[in-house]
């Protein structure tokens, strides 16, 4: 029996033993794609007249599939590849066939890479191997091996070889198979290589290294974990990056043997915490997030014709590595004398919390989160005032009046008022709602047919005013013409679903994403033609596959969430794979290229949170997810202003509040929120979430 | 809390997430009246359609199975004081049920306060949202309270298994604290040192449910001495505590435990927190917890 497999042209035969040719055969490591989390199987392959002989295993003797090279399209290794810098793992040939299927095949050396590469390019020109050249341009080969017999010679010098270093050979037998070979390939699984141990390991062997096991004189050590996380331990309650360690004693420590100097008061004029000093770590977080994002800044600023995403990504990522290592600096530098168990409590100084209620304002929730603010204010500064910079030459009589307003001192003041909505009062913000209302009406009732991208922007804008009503009919008129903005309205039903939970909802919901997903399936886009609409065509499935998973969590139907989740992974992966291409990234546009980098962030963010048993189970699936990244790329989402920047703000907010015990952080992501998007529900629930982080129960409901 | 309900009014009908925050808030405040009108507005949304047509059916089977164990209870219970709201998928249902027990309670509604305690484990057995280990604890918890012949433990237990104690500040925590006090005063056999065990069971139980709320909110406050001097006593004592109410003698243990740690006395801190991992309970269990601590302090 015979099956011809349609899709590859290839032929799967029956088990059969292979007769054994005279020649000695190399087999190569064949990497299969699957469909499974796009999870790479790995076999053995024989080029054999311009075919592929498949084997389960090296030494297996059955061949179980075979392929035929001439209906495949060749995809070379893009770098030039030399004897000095060969590596089996990046020297891989990628062979699609119409179906999409991919296979990678890999040379076992360098010699045997440049007869691969001949027979490949033979095999995609229409020669039969038999035809090969009796020889080969000498340049690229010290030793004539472009004939069949010489290639069989080769490979049989290279058994013996191998016989002969029986040991080495299996060692690198073993580096291919392990790391190389799952590193190479579409997916670059290096960006999940997470060096950084998980913080509660990580804090369990720091503590180990600094502070071995506490002596009778020495004060306890305090280690946070999650299990304090979990019973909410009370050094969570006030960012402990602000305090003064000298000034305090605890009750514990009044005049006994157990005296303990706290070190944590807030010191809010403290500047220094996000100053870097480890070079060093600025490099390594940097590295981490090479891979993807440097790469990305450093393209965009050659392509695009305006400096903001530049301004926007460099800055800001040797920012963030630099309050990254501020932050991890400062944590070190604390003693265990600065713990305690069960919180700074604290005799002879009043508590941060004493402290803001003596001023008796009444807004103290935001007073608290305003000392967050203090940080960002010089950086927002620069960056508002490039941005102006940029504007110069078009808006001159403005320009002017910036520069006097500066000139005059209150740039700051000026600033607050001029490029965030932020008066406390709200009437800038009912202002700008009033205009937006204004020229709604102005423009039905002048007739006149606004421009698709100027109501896109209105239909954002009234989502974030939370008028979600109004959104979501204007986002549906506009998906008339873009089905892919059917998402956001349906996003509208999502955010109202997220606050009352109402089951029809959740149904409707469901059925919906269905649609639009099959909808989406159905639409034609390619990424030749069309590389931004393919883009945002295979974005907006993995959004909508990711909100029918999340759903389904709700509705207890955890297979499905499952399923749904796996194939939304799936598409972001393949996404993340091609936007490290320096074209297509250039083709994207910012809003685009930042929806697939928040996915890519907020897959890594959620699977580095799966408590670790799942997490083995992922790491066998081929999911290594990286919270760095995940955190740096969800941060950039957040500081780069588009569709998704507030549900970036929400999961950093929310991963600081529950999983990072770091109030500050969360305090800084809150209070901009809180802010910028003054209508929103959601950040004043988490805002109230964080009052009682810092005690303020009695504040909550003010 | 309140500028996100603002926001939702004309939007949203019923956001029950942020109600139940604000119902949270009456709760730990010990603003009982609001906190009830908040929770039954929130349960009559979240609890399924079905529990509510079920009721009748379902409260003579559980008085069946309560009787065998040996818990008599009035179940003359008038109708539901609230009409069925539209269904909402809400995670936590249990509790909120206990809370709402725990709120009549506290307003002297004994009967009311019973039919919320065995609607919880109606509901806890029949009509949850969402399996979980947590609900299983509080299911188990509901039916702990009928036995119970005291119930005003249920708030601090509430709180505390809640993890809601750590987000109190020390005002409300020494208030707390005082409550406590007063309730074992209350009782006519207070277990003393010198007194022959076992005493009165239920007033055991209720001075080492006291015991474990007085020593973590001590804890909270940073009181550790306080906690590891007053440890003798009830130590003796943990040893005599009825097997049904393990997980408050292991709760005990654990606490003690870690204040001994803060206290650096690592030889008590590791005998405790052995003590604590090999206590049996089917509820909150802290075995777990007590190991990685061992783990964590090198113990």
């Amino acid at each position: 029996m015979m099956n011809i497999d349609k899709q590859t042209n290839s032929i799967s035969l029956p088990p059969q033993r292979q007769t054994k040719s005279l020649e000695p055969e190399i087999r190569r490591p064949l990497l299969v794609n699957t469909h499974f989390f796009g999870i790479k199987t790995r076999k053995w392959a024989v080029a054999e007249d311009s075919t592929l002989l498949v084997y389960k295993s090296r030494r297996s003797q059955i061949i179980c599939k075979r392929i035929p090279l001439k209906d495949a399209t060749i995809s070379f290794p893009t770098k030039t590849i030399t004897k000095q810098n060969f590596k089996p793992s990046k020297a891989g040939f990628k062979l699609t066939y119409q179906n999409k299927s991919h296979y990678y095949l890999h040379p076992i050396d360098y010699e045997d890479y440049l007869q691969l590469k001949m027979l490949l390019e033979l095999a995609q020109s229409g020669f039969e191997q038999k035809s090969f050249p009796k020889t080969v341009q000498k340049q690229e080969v010290q030793v004539d091996q472009s004939s069949p017999q010489i290639l069989g010679i080769l490979a049989s010098s290279r058994r013996e070889n191998s016989i002969e270093n029986v040991g080495d050979a299996k060692c690198e037998e073993d580096l291919v198979e392990g790391s190389d070979l799952e590193n190479t390939v579409c997916y670059n699984m290096s960006f999940y290589s997470n060096a950084k141990v998980n913080r509660k390991s990580h804090l369990e062997v720091k503590a180990k290294l600094q502070y071995s096991r506490p002596k009778k004189q020495d004060k306890p050590t305090r280690m946070l974990t999650h299990d304090d996380v979990s019973e909410g331990s009370r050094y969570s309650t006030v960012p402990q990056s602000n305090f003064n360690i000298s000034e305090l004693r605890t009750k514990r420590g009044m005049g006994g043997r157990n005296s303990i100097e706290h070190s944590q008061i807030l010191d809010l004029n403290n500047s220094d915490i996000h100053t870097p000093k480890r070079q060093e770590n600025k490099y390594k977080i940097l590295r981490s997030a090479t891979a993807f994002v440097g790469k990305v800044s450093h393209q965009r600023k050659e392509s695009l014709p305006d400096n903001t995403l530049n301004d926007s990504f460099g800055p800001k990522l040797s920012y963030l590595s630099a309050t990254q290592n501020a932050h991890e600096q400062h944590s070190r530098s604390k003693s265990p004398d600065q713990y305690d168990s069960f919180g700074p409590h604290l005799i002879g100084k009043k508590s941060p919390l004493e402290l803001l209620l003596q001023d008796g304002d009444a807004n103290l929730i935001s007073k608290t989160l305003s000392h967050a603010r203090e940080v960002f204010e010089d950086e927002e500064e620069q960056k508002v005032l490039e941005r102006m910079q940029s504007k110069k030459d078009t808006q001159i009589g403005r320009n002017s009046t910036i520069v006097e307003k500066k000139t005059l001192g209150s740039f700051k003041h000026y600033l607050s008022r001029e490029i965030y909505s932020m008066n406390p009062d709200g009437l800038q913000e009912e202002n700008s709602r009033a205009k937006l209302e204004s020229k709604k009406t102005g423009r039905l009732s002048h007739g006149e047919r606004p421009s698709v991208e100027h109501t896109l922007d209105e239909a954002f804008q009234l989502f974030q005013n939370f008028e979600l009503k109004e959104a979501k009919e204007l986002f549906l008129s506009l998906s008339a013409e873009n089905p892919r903005l059917k998402l956001f309205a349906i996003e509208c039903d999502l955010i109202v679903l997220s606050l009352n939970g109402f089951k029809d909802l959740v149904d409707s919901c469901l059925q919906e994403l269905s649609q639009l997903t099959m909808q989406l399936m159905h639409m034609p886009s390619s990424l030749k033609s069309n590389t931004n609409l393919h883009f945002e065509n295979e974005i907006t499935k993995a959004e909508c596959i990711v909100f029918k998973g999340v759903l389904n969590v709700a509705l207890n139907h955890k297979w499905q969430a499952f399923l749904c989740i796996s194939e939304s992974w799936r598409i972001v992966r393949k996404l993340e794979a091609q936007i490290k291409d320096a074209k297509i990234q250039s083709a994207l546009s910012s809003e685009v290229l930042h929806r697939i980098m928040f996915a890519i962030g907020a897959f890594n963010l959620a699977f580095s949170l799966v408590p670790p048993t799942l997490k083995k189970i992922l790491k066998v699936i081929g999911i290594s997810p990286n919270k760095q990244l995940g955190l740096e790329l969800l941060q950039q989402c957040w500081e780069k202003k588009f569709s998704r920047s507030m549900y970036a703000a929400l999961l950093i907010s929310c991963y600081h509040l529950e999983f990072e015990l770091d109030s500050q952080k969360a305090c800084d992501v809150i209070e901009k929120a809180m802010i910028q998007y003054n209508h929103f529900p959601l950040f004043s629930w988490v805002g109230a979430l964080l009052s009682w982080r810092f005690f303020q129960v009695n504040f909550l409901f003010n | 809390m309140k500028n996100g309900l603002e926001k939702c009014v004309d939007t949203i009908q019923s956001p029950i997430f942020l109600t139940y925050e604000l119902g949270w808030y009456y709760f730990i405040t010990c603003k009982w009246e609001p906190a009830l009108d908040v929770f039954l507005k929130l349960i009559s949304g979240i609890l399924k359609p079905q529990f509510f047509k079920n009721f009748e059916n379902d409260l003579q089977h559980i008085t069946k199975s309560l009787r065998q164990k040996g818990i008599n209870i009035s179940l003359d219970f008038g109708p539901f004081p609230f009409q069925e709201a539209r269904y909402a998928l809400f995670p936590h249902l249990t509790h909120i049920l206990l809370n709402i027990s725990a709120c009549y309670y506290e307003i002297e509604n004994v009967q009311e306060s019973n039919r919320w305690l065995v609607a919880a484990l109606i509901a806890n057995k029949k009509y949850l949202n969402y399996h979980n280990k947590t609900e299983t604890d509080f299911g188990r918890l509901a039916e702990k309270f009928l036995k119970r012949k005291y119930r005003k433990m249920i708030v601090f237990e509430l709180l505390y298994f809640l993890k809601q104690l750590v987000k109190l500040p020390d005002t409300n925590l020494q208030s707390i604290i005082a409550q406590v006090d007063k309730h074992i005063n209350s009782l006519k056999n207070i277990p003393t040192r010198s007194q022959n065990f076992p005493c009165n069971a239920d007033e055991m139980v209720e001075y080492l449910s006291a015991t474990l709320i007085t020593t973590v909110s001590n804890c909270m406050m940073g009181e550790t001495q306080l906690v590891i001097s007053t440890s003798e006593k009830v130590l003796s004592m943990i040893e005599h505590a009825p097997f049904d109410y393990n997980y408050l003698a292991q709760h005990i243990l654990y606490w003690i435990g870690r204040a001994a740690i803060a206290e650096e006395n690592m030889k008590m801190a590791a005998n405790l927190l052995k003590k604590a991992m090999k206590v049996k309970t089917n509820e909150f269990n802290y075995s777990e917890k007590s190991r990685k601590l061992i783990q964590q302090h090198n113990l």
